[in-house]
């Protein structure tokens, strides 16, 4: 009992004092100044007694300071980084897992950096990675930290100004060797850039999947679970198909570009598939129409005989509006997000699960997802240095640095890559799914500057095809040809 | 006597050098805007056109010259979307035009509440083309819309108006017609009204009514404006680009892949002098459509004058 009481009080005491060592604090801190005054002073003469007999006044007086104590630390953080200063501005795309995300945190981190101005400038999605490229590209100033998805972060790396953070996570190996161990690697790989030595360049506090979403209710009706192969996913969806009744077999987002590339993607690499036929030098030569790519082409166009109207030209938007609304029930390969288990966003949200997607039979074909997701990254053009890696670092802590960082982020609608936060929100199905999927995905693009405008060009082909308007043969031979072309102009065969 | 002051000869010359260094500097901040918003940038496009200078991976930007436009020439997608792009300036001008100037003549009609329909004809165009194309969408959405839900409640069954090939360009059109009908009506009946009372007058007295006083008078009269109306209308259609992209983005497939939208592809690619190539290629097309038309205009013109003043 008492080496107990000792060590709560020598506890607080180190904790007490370490707190009050910290720089100036504002009016809000000077209230828990004075708690940690209040709590230093019972805690003292708790110390004093702590030889004498244990009486029942002392062993109240004891419970009263370990109280009061909690409490104070509790409503403190851990650590104040005054002596950091600056003011942080971070340039994202906004939305739930963009700008929500981020907001949710700035309060939580503005506690232990106090004197670190964040400021928030986000624009509309639409040509929000056009507006970051070209920025990036003149070396802009405006921003110190940016968010990006995944799939435009090589191509963004390649306009030269990310600055490499290897120095940075090595001055806090401990920080750092917790992130790479809660961080799946085939997350955190994709922001260790090859074509730039395999430093890393970005930090993510987001993970992704592109994977089969269902209504578990209407599986569990139809007698069936959520289907391994796509001969299987093509029965289901003939079974589940009932426009008169307003359902739909499946749906997928086949706008031309890159919504179209990444459902063909998903499709492709589940049929064996891949871009190239090696990704080294005497290699680069896009094979895509191969088994894989007739392959993949063909379950597309099966399926399409039982999609949902909206899939020839949708983007994940409509996607989630019909899952949402419920004439969707089954996507064998969509992004989905978090937001489908969102009960403001849909009343469905119990029964919306997901699971690996189908594979297909070619060689090397299984269930695979593609793995996608957001990451945070200096600006090289940025002033702002420390307070930039003050925030990135804070941000992309977990429950190394706070358990209410990650369950911040999961109540704005984020979607973590940690798996201990992912761990501590397994009611969220979504979240759940991501731990269980994460072991299975391949990068949804090549770590390449030419990634993003090849999904796109697949994208063009493949939404040509789903339309009827080139048949399988032409937009297989396009989708070589063109990548081809942007292999020759990024000097990959020379 | 005083000498008579004279504008001329060496004696002013340094006030109308002034004169003229004063219109310069006035001039000066215009053409500083036109230099740096306009010159300069298609000057630049140019350069970019003859180069393969991807946005996404600076380093490997070189000269490659005239290849940017024979890529363009041997893509499919490129004769597609001018034949898009002709196609929908024919069938919306057409539309907007003959549609317009029934409602201008609708319009022109001595009865009640005129004015307050001259008013609320015209708020469509006031519309932002963002918020109107997301409420259209929303409308035409094939489970939920308004549009099928309307169609349903007929007993008629409902389209995939935006996602089907077969329907996502007259979907469009719809939604453009409707947008600019009321402008093209408005500028008419502004045309229509400006005709002199004695004119009318003249005619009626002659018993010229009904479809002959509008094909015999007004046409005639309103010429000028029925001009002006259609060269802005064909310029705008020929570089229709935000409906399109709200709505669409040129899908299903490449069914509605207009010039602009194709041209705004390779922008998101970033494929720069792709861009910059379709985007010249797309200006020479507007100028040459532009000087087709006012050329055509001025000779009609000077061979109505020469036919009056015969």
């Amino acid at each position: 009992m008492h080496g107990s009481s000792d060590r709560v009080a020598e506890t607080l005491r180190d904790r007490s004092l370490k707190i009050r060592r910290m720089a100036p604090l504002d009016k809000e801190d000077d209230v828990n100044d004075r708690d940690h005054e209040a709590a230093l002073s019972i805690i003292a003469r708790v110390a004093e007694d702590r030889r004498g007999w244990l009486t029942r006044r002392k062993f109240l007086k004891a419970t009263a300071a370990t109280t009061v104590g909690a409490i104070a630390t509790a409503y403190a953080p851990d650590e104040v980084f005054a002596d950091v200063g600056g003011k942080v501005t971070l340039f994202f795309q906004e939305g739930k897992r963009w700008g929500d995300t981020q907001r949710a945190v700035q309060p939580l981190f503005n506690k232990v950096f106090p004197n670190v101005e964040v400021v928030f400038a986000g624009q509309p999605g639409t040509d929000y990675f056009q507006t970051l490229t070209a920025r990036m590209s003149v070396k802009n100033s405006d921003f110190d930290v940016s968010y990006v998805d995944w799939g435009r972060f090589p191509g963004i790396n390649a306009t030269g100004g990310m600055d490499p953070i290897d120095d940075l996570l090595a001055q806090d190996t401990a920080w750092r060797d917790d992130y790479l161990k809660d961080v799946p690697e085939s997350v955190s790989a994709l922001y260790r850039i090859p074509s730039n030595g395999g430093s890393t360049f970005g930090l993510t506090d987001d993970g992704n999947v592109m994977t089969t979403f269902y209504r578990k209710d209407v599986f569990d009706k139809a007698g069936g679970k959520p289907p391994t192969t796509w001969d299987e996913a093509i029965a289901i969806a003939k079974q589940l198909h009932s426009p008169d009744t307003g359902q739909y077999g499946n749906i997928a987002c086949f706008q031309r570009g890159a919504w179209a590339g990444t459902v063909f993607w998903g499709v492709h690499a589940t049929c064996g598939g891949w871009w190239f036929d090696k990704m080294e030098k005497g290699g680069w030569n896009p094979v895509f129409a191969s088994d894989a790519g007739y392959e993949a082409l063909r379950v597309i166009q099966e399926l399409m005989k039982y999609a949902h109207p909206v899939s020839a030209n949708a983007t994940e938007d409509e996607v989630n509006k019909a899952f949402a609304e419920g004439s969707a029930v089954y996507g064998p390969v969509c992004w989905g997000t978090a937001v489908l288990n969102d009960p403001s966003f849909t009343k469905f949200a119990d029964s919306i699960y997901f699971d690996l997607p189908p594979a297909g039979k070619s060689p090397g074909a299984g269930q695979k997802a593609q793995m996608g997701g957001l990451g945070q990254f200096i600006n090289s053009g940025g002033q702002q240095k420390e307070a930039a890696w003050a925030w990135m670092k804070y941000f992309n802590s977990g429950d190394f640095t706070d358990p209410a960082i990650g369950d911040a982020i999961v109540a704005a609608g984020g979607q973590p890559a940690r798996a201990s936060i992912l761990g501590r929100h397994q009611d969220r199905q979504f979240l759940e799914g991501l731990y269980k999927v994460f072991p299975h995905t391949v990068p949804y693009l090549m770590q390449i500057p030419e990634a993003n405008a090849i999904q796109a060009l697949i994208g063009e082909e493949c939404a040509d095809f789903v339309n009827g308007i080139k048949d399988i043969d032409a937009a297989l031979k396009a989708m070589d040809d063109r990548t081809r072309r942007l292999m020759e102009d990024g000097g990959y065969y020379q | 006597m005083a000498a008579e002051p004279s504008f001329t000869g060496k004696r002013h010359a340094p006030l109308a050098a002034h004169r003229r260094r004063v219109a310069y500097l006035l001039l000066a901040p215009t053409l500083l805007v036109l230099l740096g918003l306009s010159i300069f940038p298609t000057i630049y496009s140019v350069f970019l056109s003859f180069r393969v200078d991807p946005l996404y991976n600076p380093k490997v930007a070189r000269f490659i010259g005239w290849r940017n436009y024979t890529d363009l020439f041997s893509d499919d997608r490129f004769w597609n979307s001018i034949r898009l792009t002709l196609y929908w300036t024919v069938v919306v001008v057409t539309i907007q035009m003959v549609v317009g100037f029934l409602l201008a003549i609708l319009l022109d009609r001595k009865m009640r509440g005129a004015s307050v329909l001259r008013t609320l004809i015209i708020v469509p165009v006031f519309i932002s083309p963002i918020a109107m194309g997301l409420t259209w969408r929303f409308i035409f959405e094939p489970v939920s819309g308004l549009a099928n839900w309307f169609l349903s409640g007929l007993g008629l069954e409902g389209y995939s108006w935006l996602s089907s090939t077969d329907t996502a360009l007259g979907t469009l059109m719809f939604v453009d017609c409707w947008q600019w009908t009321p402008f093209v009506a408005l500028i008419l009946l502004a045309g229509i009204q400006s005709i002199s009372p004695e004119i009318t007058e003249a005619a009626r007295l002659d018993r010229i009514r009904g479809v002959s006083y509008y094909t015999r008078i007004v046409l005639p009269l309103i010429r000028p404006v029925i001009m002006v109306v259609l060269l802005i209308r064909i310029v705008d259609s020929i570089r229709f680009f935000d409906l399109n992209f709200i709505m669409t983005k040129g899908g299903p497939g490449s069914s509605t892949l207009v010039m602009s939208t194709y041209d705004y592809t390779f922008f998101e690619q970033g494929h720069l002098g792709l861009m910059a190539a379709c985007g010249l290629l797309m200006l020479v097309l507007v100028n040459l459509v532009v000087f087709v038309f006012l050329n055509t205009l001025y000779r009609s013109e000077k061979a109505a004058r020469r036919a009056d003043m015969k």
